[in-house]
């Protein structure tokens, strides 16, 4: 046999096969029709070519040679159509692959998404959005968007959606629509899509339905409303009624001491009498009695000056300033020399920051802490106290050490509340209410305190404040 | 001497080359695209050994011609063969 017709034998195995295999994927589906029959016809010339070689060849059918010719001007042909209908195939399975990817995005994304032209009217909507206004995409393509806009707010939007065409070619505006669901307030985000020349393609918008958010604004605004009316009226109360309170009391102080200078006459005169003894356990009850009516009254006078104090540090006016604090804590140092060589402790001091605050009311701060660690050291050891300060942050943060009687865990907190105190039986006279005005103006003044401290371990105040701004 | 129809396919083939050549990094994005490449390429090698004959070594290019004709069909088979089988990996 004709080497050559071998050849040509194995070769149309070959394309047989390959034939073969094509058809059985195609059945499968697992190539397409556009792939498919480019490579059936380039394998069928293929095939051709090689059946006429092997007649000819063979000695068969010798003048079939023509159509081998022809074949083989053909099949380059016909696989360049081969590789370019793949190309074409592949790049439309990537088109519709990524149309899928956003398809799929858009169709089930919850905002809402629209595209409109440089008139405003719509050339896309989002499902999300046909949902919300119980509309077709085809009744709503080519409408105009103000459409869906509520009468009252549309010239505004209009306003707003002018700004479109110009930089940034951005817009956020929020407006009252009438959904299907009732009435909704949508926020938009927009933007404009520009071509190579500047000029207005289109403008893509996203929006949302805030109208639960809206909602929960208003009633945290009438909440806040409500809130300060009731404080203000809260502090007005307890001015007014501090204030009130004060005459009566000066006048059970001062008709008690009346009755005191008028004890002491009656005391004077009976005892001119000779009649004294008879009347002296009367007169002692009496006297008694005067002096519990004094105490309590200054007692009394105390926590209302303490209330007095307190409500008028809501309605005080600050003045903010820079606050050197070095110099401050010598001056409230200094004012304090008494009671810390009465009790006989050393007081440190590092270099301070200033700080950005009111100057009275930082003053009456450190004036109340150092007070109180003065008042609260342990008489078994010697006083120490130092005081200690860094900005961080944009933040001052001030230190008050104390080798004090401490404070437990448990009181860390209830220390800043109104009258209280840890000891009221304890020697150190006072009503609680100094470092509930330090808390007060802290909060005032945008401060904080907190407090480390165990029980006979001394304590830590650490004060914030805001630094000084950089400008 | 070769045949005038021989040297129009070589041509066309050279032709066909060039495009291949020229969508490059397009075809390199097609699945199996090597083997679909070296089967042209056998194709190729085919047509030039089809010219070469009518010139000089007229049995053994002659012999060539067809071996590189088997193994482009066999190489394409193959590539057929990988077409359906990627696919279906890609499921």
């Amino acid at each position: 046999m004709n080497p050559i017709v071998g050849l040509n034998t194995v070769s149309i195995f070959f394309i047989t096969l390959s034939l073969g295999i094509l058809l059985v994927w195609k059945l499968q589906k697992l190539i397409p029709t556009d792939l498919f029959l480019p490579a059936v016809f380039f394998l069928l010339l293929s095939l051709l070519g090689h059946i006429s070689n092997l007649l000819e060849w063979s000695g068969v059918a010798p003048y079939l040679d023509r159509y081998g010719d022809l074949s083989d001007i053909l099949q380059p042909i016909l696989f360049a159509v081969l590789v370019y209908t793949m190309i074409q195939h592949r790049q439309w399975e990537q088109i519709v692959a990524s149309e899928a990817k956003y398809r799929l995005l858009v169709d089930n994304q919850s905002d809402l998404i629209t595209k409109l032209d440089a008139k405003g009217n719509f050339l896309f909507v989002s499902p999300s959005y046909c949902r919300l206004f119980g509309k077709y995409e085809k009744d709503l393509l080519g409408r105009p968007f103000l459409e869906e806009v509520l009468p009252e707010d549309r010239t505004r939007i209009r306003q707003e959606m002018d700004i479109l065409y110009l930089p940034p070619y951005t817009c956020r505006f929020r407006h009252s629509a009438q959904t299907k669901y009732g009435l909704r307030v949508l926020s938009w985000s927009y933007r404009t899509l520009l071509n190579e020349k500047g000029k207005a393609l289109a403008i893509v918008g996203i929006g949302r339905d805030i109208t639960n958010q809206v909602q929960a604004e208003q009633e945290r605004e009438k909440m806040l409303q409500r809130l300060e009316a009731k404080n203000r009226e809260l502090q007005s109360l307890v001015y007014i009624s501090s204030h009130d309170l004060q005459s009566p009391l000066v006048n059970i102080r001062g008709f008690a001491g009346e009755l005191k200078t008028t004890c002491e006459q009656v005391k004077k005169v009976l005892k001119e009498c000779g009649q004294y003894e008879r009347i002296a356990p009367l007169l002692k009850d009496v006297e008694q009695s005067l002096y519990f009516i004094d105490s309590g009254a200054e007692k009394m006078q105390t926590l209302i000056d303490g209330l007095l104090k307190l409500s008028r540090i809501g309605s005080m006016e600050l003045t903010l300033q820079t606050v050197h604090m070095n110099g401050l804590m010598r001056s409230i140092i200094e004012g304090l020399q008494y009671q810390i060589q009465k009790a006989g402790c050393e007081i440190t001091v590092d270099n301070l920051p200033p700080c950005h605050s009111d100057l009275y009311q930082v003053n009456q701060v450190f004036t109340n802490l150092l007070d109180n660690a003065v008042k609260f050291l342990d008489p078994s050891r010697p006083g120490k106290i130092h005081v200690t300060g860094q900005e961080r942050n944009g933040v001052c943060e001030y230190r008050v050490i104390d080798n004090g009687i401490g404070i437990a865990p448990e009181h860390h907190e209830k220390i800043f509340e109104i009258f209280h105190r840890l000891n009221p039986d304890g020697p150190v006279k006072g009503i609680g209410l100094g470092l509930a005005i330090v808390r007060r103006i802290l909060d005032k003044l945008d401060g904080t305190i907190r407090v480390i401290s165990e029980d006979g371990r001394g304590a830590e105040f650490i004060v914030t404040l805001p630094a000084v701004p950089a400008s | 001497m070769f045949e005038e129809s021989e040297l129009i396919a070589l041509l066309i083939t050279l032709g066909v080359s060039f495009f291949l050549w020229a969508t490059r990094k397009i075809i390199m994005n097609l699945p199996s695209y090597q083997f679909l490449l070296i089967s042209f390429g056998f194709y190729l090698a085919s047509k030039i050994c089809t010219v070469l004959e009518g010139f000089f070594w007229e049995s053994a290019l002659n012999s060539l011609e067809h071996i590189s004709a088997i193994l482009s069909c066999a190489v394409f088979f193959w590539w057929c063969l990988r077409l359906g089988a990627k696919k279906e990996t890609g499921r």
